[in-house]
């Protein structure tokens, strides 16, 4: 039998999660149940976030925006920042699931679920975004890149969980976007993605760019080769083609059975050449 | 076309409040006092022997009740689909499998089950089951599984090595010397996935064994008669003993269950007469994917010759069907393959040969089309592959080839009637036809383009099978109307359409009519839901039913307002004199100039009679036609196919209620979207489906549904209930070409084999660049 609490209070958490060792912390439970229902290994206890309004609170101050771990992606989905001034993030919570996963899915879950083909994660990453994390005892923060240590894996520490996600608003000008090869519109586990935040001058000459690709390695994937061979140039279609070469080379997919490893490759790549029309 | 009261007019569905409402009961919501819950231990290997088996430790376990084997089950040789009881001599239905057997030929095949308290004890004495296997060599590939060098899936088998049953062999004119006779000639190979029906509910039954012998199965079941038929021979019960029935709603069929609902039945049968307790089996949806019938996948061969001019002159087809572990309706799928794709256009000299394999991966038997969807992906790419290469266009082409009332071809009926030309007409205007080819510039990323697929179907499977009907109607002492009909309702509408039919025909109030459908003690026989039928041939055997009664009534009626039963009529569930306006006089001041069903059932009763109708009727058969056209978008840098819309103009003769008709048609322009782009079911090299499960089998999502548009072209059939035609098929048969050449149309690729994945058309796109 799980037993199942749902605490009002961080304080309570601990306790709960103290007096319950080996007890799963879940905050939407799209990957979770899933995760139970298939292996049939049931955790003894399961602590339900959703009850702690400290973790669903957005906040924001001119250059930051602070995202409660269960934020789900539904009300990311509808924040004027996120789709104002950060658009690849919302771009990703469009395509991410399904209505009725966004609506029960949360930012902060979807973090320490850690898969490589995880939507929010490519974005997180070339926002620079920290992930905040508290203890009983103890509180710290890590980048988002720090805090993903491998498929299915995190940094987080027994007895730990996500309380927060920050992420740095990009200066105006800036341009963000997300894109997603799905094998359908819904309910489809990404076959290849990237996020690109990039900024030009009046030139066009790109002078700030990032860029993260999903389902291209165990975790997130990053070239900074690839952003170096732009940074400086215009976004021309052959300079893109070119750059698309590096990141087929560069990143690392897998083969199975939504897409073959050579396909992903050139994907990854091929998703580069988008920023040709974005403006 | 004639103007009815309550026919040819979308009336609210009887089923749509208990649906809306979530109180319809389906085979899955029945719990009965005691019941014990089944589960079912299957193989893990694609082929194997079983070499012993022991369920000793499981059936000691605590609240297990039952386990069922091979040893302990029946050993009669069945087919758990309709053909068992329908094949008509001199042809034989294959019956190639038990309940248990003790050779295993798929990953998922049934190797024991057990009741229990619980599911959840069920599934934990499973695992205390013993089976020791030796694996046998496995073959999966229907054209590997002819060769000399592969195993025998199974021994019996006339027509040659692993070949399922009888082949199809149709033949008009001479092919030689046709062939010999064409301007231009095509021929090309094409292959078709494995689809699978995906139905909502899973395959369910629930049996009762009573003490008086008498057994009810509760079940999923689009075919509940010839199910009752099956089951009394495996268990050697008399059909008059054993009452099979709905409960009533099934969640869906797609053709899954035409006879047995996988094995939930017999298991169902089995595992309760040896437990002596009713016993509920439902698959759980992987067993639902790996255990119970998909469509066929196959090859399927075209060569089309034309002369100069366009016109068709000469076709040989052959397709090879994965009919997988056992035959199910392996024998059909190929011939209705083959005779649906001869049918659609006038080609003086024809050949087809068509045959289904056997091969150690899930059965494949009925689905939405039948064979049909298949053959005709490979005529209608065939088609604009010729039209290309005479340099005419594609509508154009289709509209000089198609049948014509009068025009010979292979089926053994007439073609008594034809909307197509008005559909392909319809469809072109509405699509923007003209558009095509012209909605890409030079380095478009993304490439539109837009596509035509044409097809007919039949609307029931007579006479290549036994097909009748039959319907009861009882007028009930108030002048209410009963019918009584074995066919069931699984979403399709019957519930509410054959009461239009009956009120029409009748000349009753549509809401005084109720019916009662799906069980094979309440009903007469019928086949069931399969072959686009169940409006068309029930709907026949209501209209003679409800003529039946209706001469009693009017011969009754005549006496008491003393005049001839030929001048009588029906109207609004009056009965009036005909010149005489008919108006609701219930008072007793005027002379009896009519008189109310109400009125006449009572006065009928006080004189001990009731009015019985009775309806035997074996159905002609007729072609529904229908011409899809749609628009995609290719993603260039993706692979990625997006189906943008698809205009679907039927010809389904006089539309019983539109709105069902307009349903029935997108539901399966769904289904042949995801035919075409995405849907399929892969083995990995051990025989495992890889596909067995809604996250990893690519259904088209409600994101995923394209613009669609139903056009219904009305004609009048001579053979169908008020001029009606079968159509529930129809939307899936002509969609996957349609798309696939909307795809050439974009690319300039030819892909011959779907679905359009977008790997797939990633890789084509890259190989020709």
């Amino acid at each position: 039998m799980m037993e199942i609490f749902f605490p009002d209070s961080l304080d309570e958490l601990w306790a709960i999660m103290s007096a319950n060792p080996g007890g799963a912390v879940m905050a939407g439970g799209t990957d979770l149940l899933v995760r139970i229902r298939k292996t049939g290994r049931k955790p003894p206890a399961l602590f339900c976030l959703e009850r702690i309004d400290e973790l669903k609170q957005i906040r924001e101050n001119e250059k930051v925006i602070f995202i409660g771990a269960y934020v789900t992606h539904q009300r990311l989905l509808e924040n004027l920042t996120v789709q104002k001034r950060l658009r690849a993030l919302w771009d990703a919570v469009s395509v991410l699931g399904s209505p009725p996963v966004r609506h029960s899915g949360t930012i902060g879950g979807n973090l320490c679920t850690a898969s490589p083909a995880g939507d929010t994660l490519p974005p997180l990453y070339v926002f620079g975004a920290e992930v905040d994390i508290r203890s009983k005892s103890n509180k710290r923060s890590v980048s988002v890149a720090e805090f993903i240590t491998g498929p299915g894996r995190t940094s987080l520490h027994s007895g730990e969980i996500v309380t927060r996600v920050s992420i740095p608003l990009p200066a105006p000008g800036t341009i963000s976007r997300y894109y997603k090869a799905g094998k359908r519109k819904a309910m489809a586990i990404t076959v290849a993605s990237m996020a690109v935040q990039a900024k030009k001058d009046e030139n066009g000459i790109i002078e700030l760019i990032k860029l993260a690709w999903g389902s291209a390695g165990a975790t997130v994937v990053t070239l900074p080769e690839a952003e170096e061979f732009l940074r400086g140039h215009t976004l021309s279609e052959e300079r893109l083609r070119q750059a698309g070469k590096l990141v087929s080379a560069g990143v690392t997919p897998i083969d199975d059975i939504r897409g073959s490893a050579a396909y992903r490759r050139m994907v990854a790549g091929n998703l580069l050449l988008r920023l040709a029309h974005e403006n | 076309m004639k103007n009815y009261n309550v026919v040819g007019h979308s009336v609210r569905r009887f089923d749509a409040v208990e649906k809306a409402t979530g109180t319809a009961t389906f085979t899955t919501d029945i719990k009965l006092p005691g019941m014990l819950y089944g589960k079912v231990l299957r193989s893990p290997h694609p082929h194997a022997r079983i070499i012993s088996i022991d369920t000793t430790e499981a059936e000691k376990m605590p609240g297990v009740k039952a386990a069922a084997t091979y040893k302990n089950t029946p050993r009669v040789k069945y087919n758990g689909a309709a053909t068992s009881m329908i094949t008509l001599p001199p042809m034989a239905p294959v019956e190639d499998q038990y309940v248990f057997d003790n050779v295993v030929r798929y990953v998922g095949d049934e190797v024991a089950a057990v009741a229990a308290i619980s599911e959840a004890v069920a599934e934990a004495a499973l695992k205390l089951i013993k089976v020791e296997y030796e694996a046998l060599p496995a073959v999966y590939d229907p054209l590997e599984a002819v060769s000399p060098a592969t195993p025998e899936v199974h021994k019996e088998c006339r027509e040659g090595k692993n070949i399922s049953g009888d082949l199809t062999k149709l033949n008009m004119g001479d092919v030689e010397k046709g062939f010999a006779e064409c301007d231009v000639v095509i021929e090309d190979t094409f292959k078709v996935p494995v689809q699978k029906q995906v139905q909502m509910e899973t395959q369910s039954a629930v049996a009762q064994v009573g003490l008086d012998g008498k057994i009810t199965v509760w079940s999923t079941t689009q075919a509940p008669h010839p199910c009752k038929m099956i089951l009394s021979k495996v268990f050697n019960i008399p059909q008059s003993k054993l009452r099979v029935l709905n409960p009533p709603y099934i969640g869906g069929g797609f053709g899954v269950r035409i006879g047995f609902s996988g094995k939930a039945e017999p298991i169902a049968v089995a595992l309760s007469m040896l437990a002596k307790r009713p016993v509920k089996v439902v698959y759980t949806r992987e067993e639902d994917f790996i255990a119970s019938d998909t469509r066929h996948a196959g090859y399927i061969t075209v060569k089309l010759g034309a002369k100069k001019d366009g016109a068709f002159h000469c076709i040989d087809m052959n397709a090879t069907l994965n009919t997988g572990a056992y035959a199910s309706w392996g024998v059909e799928a190929p011939a209705v393959l083959g005779c649906m794709g001869l049918a659609v256009y006038r080609i003086p000299n024809q050949n087809y040969i068509g045959r289904s394999v056997y091969t150690n991966t899930t059965p494949a038997g009925a689905m939405r089309g039948f064979g049909n969807p298949q053959g005709i992906f490979a005529l209608e790419s065939a088609v604009d592959m010729i039209a290309e290469k005479l340099g005419m266009d594609p509508v154009e082409l289709r509209l000089k080839n198609i049948i014509q009332v009068g025009d010979p071809w292979v089926l053994p009926y007439q073609c008594a009637s034809t909307g197509l030309a008005e559909c392909i007409e319809r469809g072109a205007k509405s699509i923007g036809w003209e558009r095509r080819s012209k909605l890409n510039r030079p380095g478009d990323k993304i490439l539109r383009g837009i596509g035509i697929g044409v097809g007919t179907h039949c609307s029931n499977a007579w006479p290549w099978f036994g097909d009748y009907s039959n319907a009861y109607v009882t007028v009930h002492q108030d002048g209410s109307v009963h019918l009584a009909t074995g066919v069931p309702d699984m979403g399709t509408g019957t519930s509410t359409t054959l009461p239009q039919i009956l009120a029409e025909a009748l000349g009753v109030e549509l809401e005084s009519v109720s019916i009662t459908f799906a069980d094979t003690q309440a009903t007469p026989f019928e086949i069931g839901s399969h072959a686009s039928r169940t409006c068309y041939c029930a709907g026949n055997a209501v209209v003679a039913a409800a003529q039946d009664v209706r001469k009693q009534l009017l011969d009754y009626a005549a006496e008491l307002l003393k005049v001839p039963p030929e001048k009588l009529d029906i109207k609004n569930s009056i009965i009036y004199i005909m010149g005489e306006t008919a108006v609701d006089c219930s008072c007793s001041c005027a002379p009896v100039r009519q008189i109310s069903l109400k009125e006449i059932a009572w006065r009928a009763h006080q004189q001990n009679k009731q009015f019985i109708g009775v309806g035997r009727i074996i159905p002609e058969n007729a072609p529904p036609w229908h011409a899809h056209l749609a628009e995609v978008e290719v993603d260039t840098e993706t692979g990625q196919v997006r189906v943008i819309k698809v205009v679907a103009a039927h010809d389904a003769g006089k539309v019983i209620n539109p709105v069902i008709v307009e349903g029935q048609i997108q539901g399966g322009v769904l289904q042949g979207v995801g035919y075409a782009i995405s849907e399929e079911i892969r083995y990995n090299d051990k025989g495992k489906q890889l596909h067995d499960a809604f996250h990893k089998y690519m259904l088209p999502t409600a994101e995923d549904v394209p613009e669609m548009e139903a056009i219904i072209v009305e004609t009048n059939e001579p053979t169908g209930p008020f001029g009606a035609k079968g159509v529930g098929e129809c939307g899936m048969v002509p969609t996957a070409p349609a798309i696939t050449n909307a795809f050439y149309n974009a690319t300039g690729i030819r892909l011959k084999e779907i679905p359009l994945t977008q790997e797939k058309v990633f890789m084509a796109l890259k190989e020709r660049a």
